[in-house]
């Protein structure tokens, strides 16, 4: 699989990353190299009449759906104020953001 | 007084602490000085708090002035360090990145909070790859964490700051935390012990997700005794992260492989991994010699055929940057962390992302974009969750044979630095054995397993050795078998 520059771009346009020229033959260079080695996994076959097993964790795992009531618990969460204050720009308790709506 | 370091573990400090011949204040002193001496150029340590003393004189005075309330706290006064993605309330955490520059904790990760409890004291936080991506700490945006052992070399990673504080002896214990192989691998490479437990027996309430399918906080110690005890501590059920098991899933998980007798474990090798090439010669001389101890300390060895192990890296490093990719969205430049200032929203995202995360996040980013990219999905992500299936089936049908398998912990010793920095293929290559156990949730342990003699010359004039490590893989919720063969095989190297 080869990777071109112009995908470099989309991708970097859909993650919201700013990348330099320099950068963008760069990031080409090194996903066709990752990809090349990951599309060794295209070689298995077994397994392919399984229904789509994406998100979920290994079959074998302990694991179950956890659910609790959908009520606010303050102890859930630590101090709003101070979570407010790690924003890099907050005002009078609340997080500060550019006008998203023209 | 002087203080030898290197023979403290966990519990000769408590019965020093217990009999007054040492005071956590004077531990917390030693360590201190020791950071100061080397740490300038080990670069293990983000930070030293500043409070550190005051956490062991706090600690000393509980123990004077309330016994009762000491006895309760299984690790008064004991120094820990934590590696930089894990939030200590009020102190900076940074994971070692430029876009967490300024972030102050707002609260305690539950490990942070339950170490707390049992009267543990912090000292610092340590130095990462960027983000816990990358295996040499080369990503760090605050530089790499040099080998203890040799000083051209890199500690390892992403947790080196972890392996290496506890190697040169700056702190008693350490946490990091494991998405491949980032505590192991670098536990290996500095000659120290790095558990990562089964997938979702520890809390990642408070440790910044880079694969949440995947993640673990684990201790990294000198002896496999504190490992196992800090394990005790820090595990549970918590209700602040959804993935932890319960007493009961654990029990449930037990069952299946309730047929394991600790006294007489049996222990697997795999011959497709030690022939698939690429490993280095000593390693695998190494592992031959750590087997070959075992078996005259009569423990059982066979083979068993994992088929689908090979294609574990590959699968890895797609599901892995897939979940980078989603949970590095939450770095936006409006929640925390840095901002660089755009004309509009969009341009506040392009410029903070592009400018404060390192290259090796945004190259997983974008792979991770790539893989989840309509199109790609059904051959990448999709394909590799099958695959993940069917090594975790192949590993179910191993354990029927064995009860735990040894690996080498990674393919080389510790690495030059900037010798696989031009060629990610080859960084990642490094996580070969040890992504699988991320992969399918099991625990997995790596214990120092002797040393490789190098050509070069240290600053004695002696030769360099450099550390090596083996690695057991158990079933899941099986951290007592990992204990059990851990103790064993370090009783039969000594």
């Amino acid at each position: 699989m080869i990777i071109t520059t112009e995908e470099i771009q989309k991708l970097a346009s859909l993650a919201r990353l700013k990348l330099t020229d320099e950068e963008t033959e760069q990031y080409a260079k090194d996903l066709s190299g990752i990809l090349k080695y990951v599309d060794q996994i295209q070689e298995v076959t077994e397994g392919a009449d399984t229904t789509s097993t994406s998100g979920k964790t290994p079959a074998d795992f302990p694991h179950r759906n956890t659910m609790r009531d959908d009520i606010s618990d303050q102890a859930l969460n630590p101090d709003p104020q101070r979570l407010v204050e790690a924003a890099p720009k907050h005002q009078g308790g609340l997080v500060e953001v550019k006008k998203i709506l023209g | 007084m002087t203080i030898d370091l290197k023979i403290l573990t966990i519990s000769k400090v408590k019965e020093m602490f217990a009999n007054g011949t040492l005071t956590s204040t004077e531990l917390v002193q030693a360590y201190l000085d020791q950071i100061n001496l080397q740490d300038k150029e080990i670069n293990a340590f983000r930070e030293v708090f500043s409070d550190a003393l005051e956490q062991a004189k706090k600690a000393d005075n509980i123990r004077k002035d309330n016994p009762t309330g000491a006895s309760a706290m299984s690790l008064l006064g004991i120094p820990f360090a934590v590696k930089d993605n894990m939030l200590i309330e009020g102190k900076h955490a940074g994971a070692s990145s430029k876009i967490l520059e300024n972030y102050i904790s707002a609260y305690d990760a539950t490990v942070i909070a339950k170490l707390k409890k049992a009267g543990a004291i912090f000292i610092g936080r340590l130095n990462m790859d960027e983000f816990a991506m990358g295996g040499s700490t080369e990503n760090s945006a605050y530089g790499v964490t040099k080998n203890p052992n040799d000083l051209s070399r890199v500690a390892g990673g992403s947790s080196g700051g972890s392996a290496a504080s506890v190697a040169m002896n700056a702190v008693l214990v350490s946490l990091g935390s494991d998405t491949g192989g980032s505590i192991r691998q670098p536990a290996s490479y500095c000659g120290v012990v790095g558990l990562k437990p089964t997938y979702g027996r520890v809390s990642r309430h408070g440790l910044m997700a880079m694969g949440s399918s995947l993640d673990v906080i684990g201790p990294i110690t000198k002896t496999v005794e504190e490992a196992e005890e800090i394990f005790n501590v820090i595990s549970g059920q918590d209700r602040y992260d959804a993935t932890t098991l319960s007493d009961e899933d654990v029990k449930n998980a037990i069952v299946k492989s309730s047929n394991i007798n600790l006294q007489k474990l049996r222990v697997g090798i795999v011959p497709e991994l030690m022939n698939m090439g690429g490993i280095n010669p000593a390693v695998l001389k190494n592992l031959n010699d750590s087997i070959e101890k075992l078996k005259s300390a009569g423990v059982e060895v066979k083979e068993v055929s994992l088929p689908h192990i090979k294609y574990s890296l590959a699968v890895y490093y797609v599901l892995m940057p897939a979940e980078v990719s989603s949970n590095m969205a939450r770095f936006d430049s409006i929640k925390y962390g840095g901002k660089v200032e755009g004309k509009d929203l969009l341009g506040d995202y392009l410029n903070t992302r592009g400018e404060l995360l390192g290259k090796e996040v945004r190259r997983r980013i974008i792979l991770g974009t790539y893989v989840l990219s309509s199109g790609y999905h059904d051959a990448y992500y999709n394909k590799a969750n099958i695959v993940r299936d069917l090594i975790a089936a192949d590993f179910k049908k191993a354990y029927e044979e064995v009860d735990v398998i040894i690996t080498p912990t990674a393919p080389s010793p510790a690495f030059k630095m900037g010798q696989n920095s031009s060629d990610p293929v080859a960084m990642y290559l490094e996580d070969i054995f040890t992504v699988t156990a991320n992969l399918i949730g099991i625990p997995a342990i790596s214990i120092p397993s002797g040393f490789v003699e190098t050509d070069e010359l240290g600053a004695g004039g002696e030769k360099i050795k450099l550390p090596l490590g083996v690695q057991f893989m158990a079933p899941l919720c099986r951290e007592d078998v990992l204990f059990a063969i851990g103790k064993k095989f370090v009783s039969t190297i000594k």
